[in-house]
C-alpha cells in the first residue's frame, strides 16, 4: 500500500481514524448520559412516537394530580355520608314518642339528643377539604351551613325557623286555636243547631268534608264551599247539626274534618245522659224547660266539639304546620313551584307572600344550578371525567337537617303545666310530632335511605378514581418502559462497543504509525 | 560520428539529469504542501540529421493532473460545504426545538399547559392552580417569542455569513484572474506554468467550495467560469458579486438577492439553482426558506393555540320561508358575532349531485384583499370567499348571495340574523352548517373560551387572524403575550359567564383544554408538514409535537446527507489527490536511478577526456 495517503496533509485514513474516535466519544456520552441523543434529531424514527409518549406521561402526571385531589375529597365525602346516615338512625333511637319528659330548659329529653345530633350533621355538611367545601356545591368559600343558632332563631331581622313554624301555627290553629273553623249555635223550644263553618276559603286550617249522624232527631248537613255563585263573596264549607227533638244518649254525630294535606279525621260526638264520658261526649240536657235543654244540650254539642277541633288542631294540625313551616323554610317544599320561593302566611292568614327575604339564609354555599354533580369534576384520565359535587341544598340532606330542626324547634311545654288537659295536649303533640319524626327518619325494612343512595352514588365515583388511578400507575409504567426503549441505550451492548471500538483503535495507531515509520529514506544509506 | 558528438550527448545527458534532480528535490521537498502536484521534465531524443549524432533534450516541466477526477472532486466540495452548513444550522434548530427532557421546549410548556388546566378543572378557584396556569401561559409565550428570536438571530447570521462569504468569493475572483494573468505571462515567456496551475487548482478548489460552478479551460488555453445555470462568471476578467447585508430581519421580510455584474457592466441576480450547492447557496436556503419555515411553524402554533382558546363557535337554527309546508328552508345566525376582520362564516351544502361542499367567509376590513384564495385556510376541502365587512350586514348578504349563487336565497330576517335558504325540494341542494366562527376579543365576552393571549404589536391588540397588513399571523410568535387582563384577575380563569363573576367552576378549564388537547383542526402546509391537499390535521398539543419532530427529522437528514457528502468528498480527495500526489519512496528510488545515470554520463566524459588525451598525446 502506498503511505503517500497518509503523508499528504488531508489524509484520507486520518479521517477514517477520526472517525472511528467520534464514534467513540459519543459512545462514551451515550454510556455517561444514558441517553441515545441530547436532541430528537439523534432519536431516530421514533422521535415523534417519543414525544407523544413524552405527551401522555405528562398528561398521566397532571391526572395522578386530580385523582389525588379528588380521591382525598370523595373519601371524606363517602366518610361523611356514612356518618351522617349513622346519625339519622341514632337519632331514630334517641327520639323516643313514648317519652314525655320536659327538662328545665323546656327542652323535652328527646329534643336535646336531636339537637345534639343537628348540631352533628351541621358540622358534617360544612365538612371542607384542602379549601373545597363538600356540600357546597361548586364554588363555596365559607360554611355552606348556617350555625344551628341562625337557623332556629333566625338574625339581622330575618326569621329563623321558630319563628316560621310560629307563623305557620298562627296560620293554621287560628286565633282561638280550632283550626280556622268557627262554631254558632242556635236554639229554641222545638229545634236546636249548631252550625260549623271555616272561616275562610283558603288553604290554611282545618277544612269540612262531610258529617254524619245516628241520630233519630236530628241532621247533619255539609255544605261544601260555594265560590261559583258569587265568586268575589265565596261562601265557605259548612256542617249545620240540626235537632229536632233532643237526642237520645248514645246517638253519634260524625265531622269529617280534613288536615291541609288532604287526611282526613272523624270527630265523633256522643250524647250522653249523664256527665262524666270521656272526651268527646256531651250531655244531653234533662232541664225542663224544652227552650233551656235546647240550648243547654246544643251548647255542650259546641263545647265538646271545640274541645275535639282544639286538641286536633294543637296536635295534628300543628305537626303539619310545622313540617310546612320547616319545607319551607329549608327550600324541600314542592318542585316547579312558580315562583320558586319559599312562601310564609299573609297578615291575614288567607293566602301566601313570597318570604324571600324575610327568612334567615341557612344554606350560603353555590346557588342550585339544577344539577349538582356536574358541579365539581375531575379530570382523572383521558375521556374520564368524574362528577361530586353535592350541596346540603340537595333534598336527602336538607330533608335530614329539617326533621331534625323542626323536631328541635317546636315547643313542648304546656301553656298551663298545672292544667292536665293542656299537659294532655302537649304531650299529644309530642308524641305527634316524635312519631313524625321517626317515621319520616327512618327506612323500612331493606329500603334504601336517600343519604345512602348518595353514599353509593359518591362510592362508585370513588371506586371509579381509585380504578383510573391504578390504571395510570400502569399505563404510566408502561409508557416510561416505551421511552426508555426509544430513548435509552443498552448500558451492556454499549460497553461491549466501546471496548470493540478501542481496541480497533489502537490498532489502527498501530498500523498507521508502523506504516509512517516505512519508508524507503530510512534504507538509503 | 565522433568524439564531439559523444561529447554532446553526454552534456545533454547531465544536463537532462541535472533538471530531472532539481524537479525530484522540488517534489520531495513538496511532498506535503498542500495541492502541489507531482511534476516530471520530459526527455526527447534529438538526431542531428546532418551529422546523425544523437543527444537529448530536456522538456518542459509538467505535472499530471487527472482532470476527471479533479471536477468530480470540485463537485463534491461544493456539496460537502452545502451540506455542511445546512447541517449545522438545522442542528441549531434542533437544539433550539427539541432538546430532550428540556422544560423549556415547546412540547414540554405545551405539556405544563394542559396539565395546569387539568389541575385548575379538578380545583377551579383555588388562586394556585390560576396563577399556575397563568404562568404556564408566560412560559409558552416567551418561549415562542424568544424561539421566534433566535430564528431571526439565525437568519440575521447566516445572511452575515453569506455576505462575508460574497466578500470573500470576490476577493477569490480577482485573485484567479491574477494567478491567470501570471499562467499567460509565463506561457508566452516559455515558462513552465505547473507550479502557477497548481496555485490556480487552489483557487478554484476554494470557489467551488462557496458554490457549484463549471470550470473549463477554452480552446485557447483561457479559463471560463460559468454558474450552473449558464450565467457567465468569469471569462479573461471576473464578474463582481454583491451581497448587501439586510438589516433588522424581521418574520416575513425578506433577505437581499445576490447580484452579479459582468465586466462590461450587466447586472443580473443568482437564482435558486446557482445557489443549490455550495456553502454561499446553503447559507441563502437556510435564510429564505428554511428558517423562514421555521418562523412559520413557530407563528401557526401561536395563532392556533391563541385562536382555540379564543374561538366560539356559534351554530345557525333551522328556518323556512314562513310558507306551509315550507318551500325553502335553511338556517339563520346571528350575523352580530362577526366582529373582527379574521372571523368566519362556515357554510356546508349538499349540492344536487349529493356531494357536500364547504365555503368559509373571511371577513376583512380592506376590501383591497378581493378575492381571496382558497389555500388561504388549511382546510384543503373549502372554498374561501372574502366578506367585506366595511359596507355593512345588507352588503355582506349580497356578497354572499354572489358567492354561492341562485340556489340560495340570502337575506337578513325579521331578528336580523343572516338567513340562507335553498329549495331543497326544487333544486336538491339542501344547507347543512351555517356557523359564525369568531374570535373572542375581550375576556368579558360571552362564553367558555378565552383570550388568553394577545398580539403584542400595535400596543396590544386581540389575536383573530385578521389578513390585513400582510396578515395577523406573520410574526405572531414574536409577539404573543398573555392578556393582561388575565394577569390582574386570574379568577377569570374559573369565571362563569362574562367577565369571570364571583362563582368559580371548572367549565372554562375544561373548555380551554378541550380547544387544546381535542379539538382538531387543520394546520398549513407552509409549514412544511404535511401538504396543500393533505394537510396535518390535529389538536394544538399534537402539533406541538409534530413540530418537533419535523425538525428533528430535518436536522437529522441534514446531518445524513451531510455524513455522506463528507463521505463522498474524502473518498473523491483521497482519489484526486492519489492521483497527483508525490510518492516520496518513488522519488527516492528515482533519485537513485538519476545519480546512476549521471554517473553513467559522467563515465562517458570521463572516457572521451581519457581518449581525448590519448589523442593529444599520439599527436
Amino acid at each position: 500500500m502506498s503511505i503517500s495517503g497518509i503523508m499528504g496533509s488531508r489524509s484520507y485514513m486520518l479521517e477514517l481514524i477520526q472517525n472511528k474516535q467520534d464514534k467513540l466519544e459519543t459512545k462514551s456520552m451515550q454510556l455517561a448520559s444514558g441517553r441515545v441523543a441530547e436532541t430528537y434529531a439523534g432519536v431516530g424514527p421514533q422521535r415523534a412516537t417519543s414525544l407523544s409518549i413524552r405527551t401522555e406521561i405528562s398528561a398521566i402526571d397532571s391526572y395522578q394530580r386530580s385523582v389525588n385531589l379528588s380521591s382525598t375529597q370523595l373519601d371524606a365525602m363517602t366518610k361523611t355520608l356514612e356518618r351522617m346516615d349513622e346519625l339519622r338512625t341514632e337519632a331514630v333511637g334517641a327520639i323516643d314518642p313514648n317519652t314525655y319528659l320536659v327538662g328545665s330548659n323546656g327542652h323535652t329529653t328527646s329534643q336535646a339528643a336531636a339537637k345534639v345530633h343537628m348540631l352533628e350533621v351541621i358540622s358534617l355538611l360544612n365538612t371542607d377539604v384542602a379549601g373545597y367545601y363538600l356540600f357546597g356545591g361548586g364554588d363555596a368559600n365559607a360554611n355552606p351551613v348556617a350555625p344551628i343558632d341562625t337557623i332556629l332563631e333566625g338574625e339581622d331581622g330575618k326569621m329563623g325557623l321558630k319563628d316560621t313554624m310560629a307563623a305557620y301555627s298562627a296560620a293554621h290553629l287560628g286565633a282561638d286555636g280550632l283550626g280556622r273553623l268557627e262554631t254558632a249555635t242556635t236554639s229554641d223550644a222545638v229545634s236546636a243547631s249548631l252550625t260549623l263553618s271555616e272561616d275562610m276559603v283558603g288553604a290554611f286550617g282545618l277544612s269540612l268534608v262531610g258529617a254524619t249522624t245516628t241520630s233519630a232527631s236530628g241532621t247533619a248537613v255539609f255544605a261544601a264551599e260555594d265560590a261559583v255563585s258569587d265568586p268575589l263573596n265565596p261562601v265557605p264549607a259548612s256542617i249545620v247539626t240540626s235537632l229536632s227533638a233532643l237526642p237520645a244518649a248514645g246517638d253519634t254525630f260524625t265531622y269529617e274534618v280534613a288536615l291541609p294535606d288532604g287526611t282526613t279525621r272523624s270527630i265523633e260526638l256522643t250524647a250522653q245522659a249523664s256527665e262524666g264520658g270521656e272526651a268527646g261526649s256531651f250531655v244531653v240536657s234533662q232541664n225542663a224547660d224544652p227552650a233551656t235543654a235546647f240550648n243547654e244540650t246544643i251548647s255542650a254539642m259546641e263545647a265538646a266539639l271545640k274541645a275535639e277541633l282544639s286538641v286536633l288542631s294543637q296536635t295534628e294540625l300543628r305537626a303539619y304546620s310545622d313540617d310546612v313551616a320547616g319545607q319551607e323554610f329549608f327550600g324541600t317544599y314542592e318542585d316547579g313551584r312558580i315562583p320558586d320561593a319559599p312562601r310564609l302566611p299573609d297578615a291575614a292568614g288567607t293566602g301566601y307572600v313570597d318570604a324571600s327575604s324575610e327568612l334567615a339564609q341557612w344554606y350560603t354555599g353555590s346557588p342550585d344550578s339544577g344539577n349538582v354533580r356536574q358541579e365539581k369534576i375531575a379530570l382523572v384520565d383521558n375521556g374520564l371525567k368524574v362528577e361530586y359535587g353535592a350541596s346540603a341544598l340537595e333534598k336527602p340532606f336538607a330533608e335530614l337537617l329539617q326533621t331534625m330542626a323542626v323536631y328541635v324547634a317546636a315547643d313542648f311545654t304546656p301553656t298551663d303545666p298545672s292544667d292536665p288537659q293542656s299537659l294532655a295536649i302537649a304531650e299529644s303533640y309530642y308524641n305527634t310530632l316524635s312519631t313524625a319524626t321517626d317515621s319520616f327518619l327512618s327506612v323500612e325494612g331493606d329500603r334504601q335511605s336517600d343519604i345512602q343512595a348518595v353514599t353509593v352514588e359518591m362510592s362508585l365515583t370513588y371506586s371509579a378514581v381509585m380504578n383510573a388511578d391504578s390504571r395510570l400507575e400502569q399505563k404510566s409504567l408502561t409508557y416510561s418502559n416505551m421511552l426508555g426503549e426509544i430513548e435509552g441505550v443498552d448500558k451492556t451492548e454499549l460497553a461491549a462497543e466501546i471496548s470493540f471500538l478501542q481496541t480497533n483503535l489502537e490498532a489502527s495507531y498501530q498500523a498507521t504509525s508502523m506504516l509512517l515509520n516505512m519508508s524507503i529514506a530510512n534504507y538509503l544509506k | 560520428m565522433g568524439l564531439s558528438s559523444a561529447l554532446g550527448a553526454a552534456i545533454s545527458g547531465i544536463n537532462l539529469v541535472n533538471r530531472q534532480m532539481d524537479v525530484a528535490a522540488g517534489n520531495i521537498t513538496n511532498a506535503d504542501t498542500k495541492g502541489y502536484s507531482l511534476k516530471s521534465v520530459t526527455s526527447v531524443a534529438v538526431v542531428n540529421g546532418d551529422t546523425g549524432a544523437t543527444s537529448v533534450r530536456s522538456g518542459a516541466v509538467e505535472r499530471d493532473i487527472n482532470t476527471m477526477l479533479r471536477s468530480a472532486y470540485w463537485q463534491n466540495l461544493s456539496q460537502a460545504g452545502h451540506s455542511a452548513v445546512m447541517a449545522d444550522y438545522t442542528s441549531r434548530l434542533d437544539q433550539l426545538f427539541g432538546q430532550i427532557d428540556d422544560p423549556t421546549s415547546l412540547p414540554s410548556l405545551m405539556n405544563d399547559l394542559t396539565g395546569s388546566l387539568r389541575d385548575l378543572a379538578a380545583d377551579p378557584s383555588s388562586l394556585a392552580a390560576q396563577s399556575t396556569v397563568i404562568s404556564h401561559s408566560q412560559a409558552l409565550a416567551y418561549e415562542l417569542n424568544s424561539a421566534s428570536r433566535a430564528v431571526q438571530d439565525m437568519r440575521k447570521d447566516a445572511d452575515q455569513q453569506a455576505v462575508l462569504q460574497v466578500d470573500a468569493l470576490n476577493t477569490l475572483m480577482q485573485d484567479i484572474e491574477a494567478q491567470e494573468d501570471r499562467i499567460l505571462q509565463a506561457r508566452h515567456s516559455g515558462q513552465s506554468t505547473a507550479n502557477l496551475e497548481d496555485q490556480m487548482d487552489l483557487l478554484l478548489e476554494d470557489l467551488t467550495g462557496f458554490m457549484d460552478v463549471n470550470i473549463v479551460t477554452a480552446s485557447d488555453g483561457g479559463l471560463r467560469i460559468s454558474t450552473l445555470s449558464g450565467q457567465t462568471i468569469y471569462d479573461d476578467k471576473a464578474s463582481s458579486f454583491a451581497l448587501d447585508r439586510t438589516s433588522g430581519f424581521m418574520p416575513g421580510s425578506e433577505g437581499a438577492a445576490i447580484s452579479v455584474t459582468s465586466p462590461s457592466g450587466q447586472k443580473s441576480e443568482l437564482n435558486s439553482y446557482d445557489l443549490s450547492s455550495g456553502s454561499i447557496g446553503a447559507l441563502m436556503t437556510l435564510r429564505d426558506e428554511t428558517l423562514p419555515q421555521a418562523q412559520r411553524q413557530l407563528d401557526e402554533i401561536a395563532s392556533q393555540m391563541a385562536m382555540a382558546l379564543s374561538r366560539q363557535t356559534t351554530g345557525g337554527v333551522a328556518v323556512d320561508d314562513g310558507l306551509v309546508p315550507p318551500l325553502q328552508t335553511g338556517l339563520a345566525v346571528d350575523i352580530s358575532l362577526l366582529q373582527s376582520a379574521g372571523d368566519r362564516i362556515e357554510l356546508e351544502f349538499v349540492d344536487s349531485r349529493g356531494e357536500t361542499r364547504q365555503y368559509s367567509f373571511i371577513a376583512v376590513d380592506d376590501p383591497s384583499l378581493l378575492p381571496l384564495d382558497s389555500s388561504l385556510t388549511a382546510n384543503p376541502n373549502d372554498v374561501v370567499v372574502g366578506l367585506d365587512m366595511s359596507a355593512g350586514a345588507a352588503a355582506m348578504d349580497a356578497q354572499i348571495q354572489q358567492a354561492l349563487g341562485s340556489s340560495f336565497a340570502v337575506s337578513t330576517n325579521g331578528s336580523g340574523d343572516l338567513q340562507v335558504l335553498a329549495n331543497a325540494g326544487g333544486s336538491g341542494v339542501s344547507l347543512s352548517k351555517l356557523n359564525v366562527v369568531s374570535s373572542m376579543t375581550s375576556v368579558n365576552d360571552a362564553g367558555n373560551g378565552l383570550p388568553v393571549f394577545v398580539d403584542g404589536r400595535n400596543g396590544g391588540q386581540p389575536i383573530t387572524g385578521y389578513l390585513e397588513n400582510g396578515g395577523q399571523l406573520t410574526g405572531l410568535s414574536a409577539s404573543i403575550t398573555v392578556n393582561n387582563d388575565l394577569i390582574m384577575d386570574p379568577s377569570i380563569l374559573s369565571g362563569t359567564g362574562a367577565g369571570g363573576a364571583v362563582e368559580q367552576s371548572s367549565m372554562r378549564a375544561e373548555q380551554l383544554l378541550a380547544s387544546l388537547t381535542s379539538e382538531t383542526m387543520y394546520f398549513s402546509s407552509s409549514v412544511g408538514i404535511g401538504t396543500e391537499r393533505a394537510p396535518l390535521s390535529g389538536t394544538v398539543a399534537e402539533f406541538a409535537g409534530e413540530l418537533v419532530a419535523a425538525q428533528g427529522q430535518q436536522s437529522a437528514r441534514a446531518s445524513e446527507l451531510d455524513e455522506s457528502a463528507q463521505a463522498t468528498l474524502a473518498l473523491s480527495q483521497k482519489n484526486y489527490e492519489d492521483s497527483y500526489a508525490v510518492d516520496v519512496d518513488a522519488q527516492l528510488v528515482f533519485l537513485m536511478e538519476l545519480e546512476n545515470s549521471y554517473a553513467a554520463n559522467a563515465r562517458v566524459l570521463d572516457a572521451i577526456n581519457q581518449m581525448l588525451d590519448d589523442l593529444m598525446r599520439v599527436v
